[in-house]
């Protein structure tokens, strides 16, 4: 069986540690303009821009471990992380090439782990279902390909 | 301020900060000359099951401890003028914010102060931060109200990004091989352009082509607003405009460019086939790039002695300076007897006898098609599953209105 694949960011991330199943896209994110879910009712955090989002058309994102490249445009995601967090729906940690401020603020104060700036692009290296380990403190993620699940 | 000398808001404020400032690498905390939370000051309110809810009493809270311990605002700070809510008004003022109007919250039209060239600043607005960065020469991060509000209360902000010199040179050239005849054609050369670098913005693009004698103020705002939809460009250089690019050499500081591309009629025509109508009949029609007042004077040309068509809602948003002139000069009873809407804040249209914000009301309301001048609309408001389409030129988009068929 092959070993779990580890990645280290430069430096510390922010909050914790989470683990659970990635979801990945290559595309850059915006909670304003992709996730429609906010607007929905019930509410929820699901994807529905299928113009700039197509992987991802239709995926909640709640309480998912998401791989993204960074944010895009829009600096209401702020609100709209915050909104879904604090019903619940927010995902369980974010790792990206480089996070964007408006989402780095959002996890400081929400406390969900966040890494960027790793030593491998995680878009690349992360496939959608496998198992991720987000640890923050230390600067680190820890893979496990679903095939080895 | 951090280990709590001078009171647990500003404690508070500049532990989120320091934490910023660890996760970006930054080295030290930079005083700032200007913060603005313009964009965030109730554009859905906060209240009820609105989505930002918990962002707005989240800085509620911030502001309550502030009050509590008599602590100020360490910058100067300026925020949408809130006349329906004159509590926060005062509460704001206390807390040593100058108020402003509310039109042209998300564009730098009407936002004051301006910071000056080499200051940083914390600017609120998505698209106004790419304007003070790009334009004015201005060090600033695009970084929402948390941010922005920690960086007011404290005085500082964390230098990482585009505070450090490094960060500012182009990295991207981008050579422009088309003629562009109008503010929509500049949003969409921003468009593309952001799309392109969407995954990795900080690469500074560096836009060369443009003759400096033919573009206008209100070309360089279309361009900074669409920078940032889709993709989320917080700072750029056009070449012999931008401050910081008199040259080419000079805007990449004398090294050569980490990759090149070109926007020509064929990736212009891309964008527009991306968000072109698909029938004909529109339910809204909006022009939600804030009027200037030259082209408060265009449309007013344009719908002199003619009426919306009765099936169409059509709406306007003025910038607080033409709004002034459309009541000084009578244009206002022109644009109101043709039948247009002249929404109170960004983004409001007239639906069914009441006023609402297609962003986050269209589906509910059963609107299916939308025609824009704005390519954030194309972004934001397809996202309520709802066409929007956009037109290339005023003069269209009014035709439209008035003929209640979408003219391509």
């Amino acid at each position: 069986m092959e070993e779990n694949i580890i990645l280290k960011s430069k430096h510390k991330g922010i909050g914790g540690i989470a683990e659970g199943e990635a979801l990945v896209t290559q595309n850059a994110l915006s909670y304003i303009f992709d996730v429609g879910g906010v607007w929905h009712d019930p509410i929820s955090a699901e994807i529905t821009n299928k113009i700039e989002m197509p992987d991802w058309y239709g995926k909640d994102l709640a309480d998912k471990i998401i791989i993204f490249p960074t944010g895009r445009g829009g600096i209401f995601s702020t609100a709209l992380i915050m909104g879904l967090a604090k019903k619940g729906l927010g995902p369980k940690a974010m790792v990206n090439v480089k996070t964007h401020p408006v989402y780095a603020y959002a996890s400081i104060v929400l406390n969900i782990p966040t890494i960027d700036e790793l030593d491998k692009n995680p878009c690349e290296i992360i496939e959608t279902g496998d198992w991720v380990k987000v640890d923050a403190e230390k600067g680190i993620i820890e893979i496990t390909k679903k095939k080895n699940q | 301020m951090f280990a709590g000398a001078y009171g647990e808001s500003y404690r508070g404020a500049m532990e989120i900060l320091v934490k910023m400032g660890e996760y970006s690498s930054a080295e030290r905390m930079v005083p700032i000359s200007w913060a603005d939370l313009t964009t965030f000051s109730g554009r859905w309110g906060g209240h009820g099951d609105s989505p930002d809810n918990d962002l707005y009493h989240f800085l509620r809270d911030f502001e309550d401890l502030s009050l509590k311990e008599n602590t100020k605002f360490k910058c100067p700070m300026t925020i949408v003028d809130m006349s329906k809510d004159q509590q926060r008004n005062e509460r704001m003022k206390k807390l040593g914010a100058k108020l402003v109007a509310p039109a042209g919250a998300s564009s730098p039209h009407d936002l004051f102060p301006w910071p000056l060239f080499g200051q940083h600043a914390s600017p609120g607005a998505t698209n106004g931060t790419t304007f003070f960065n790009s334009m004015l020469g201005v060090r600033a991060n695009s970084e929402g109200p948390i941010g922005v509000h920690m960086a007011a209360l404290t005085g500082r902000t964390p230098e990482y990004g585009y505070h450090l010199d490094k960060n500012r040179r182009g990295k991207v050239l981008v050579e422009v091989k088309t003629k562009l005849k109008n503010y929509i054609d500049w949003a969409v050369l921003g468009f593309y352009i952001s799309r392109k670098l969407s995954t990795h913005y900080w690469d500074v693009p560096v836009l060369t082509g443009i003759e400096p004698q033919t573009i206008t103020s209100d070309d360089v705002m279309s361009l900074c607003a669409s920078m940032n939809h889709p993709g989320s460009i917080t700072h750029f250089l056009i070449e012999g405009i931008s401050p910081e690019a008199p040259t080419i050499a000079e805007a990449f500081h004398g090294k050569r460019p980490k990759e090149k591309f070109s926007v020509g009629v064929e990736e212009m025509k891309k964008i527009y086939d991306l968000y072109a109508p698909s029938g004909n009949k529109p339910d809204i029609v909006t022009v939600r790039f804030p009027l200037t007042v030259e082209r408060l004077y265009e449309v007013a040309r344009l719908v002199e002695g003619k009426k919306i068509h009765k099936d169409v809602s059509f709406a306007v948003n003025l910038t607080v300076y033409a709004r002034m002139v459309a009541e000084r000069f009578g244009l206002r009873k022109i644009l109101e007897s043709a039948g247009i809407l002249l929404g109170d804040r960004q983004g409001q249209v007239m639906w069914n006898g009441k006023i609402i914000d297609p962003w986050v009301d269209a589906r509910r309301e059963g609107i299916k098609t939308m025609i824009t001048d704005s390519l954030k609309d194309c972004n934001g408001a397809r996202n309520q599953d709802i066409e929007v389409a956009l037109l290339p030129s005023l003069e269209k988009i009014i035709k439209t209105a008035i003929n209640g068929r979408i003219e391509v």
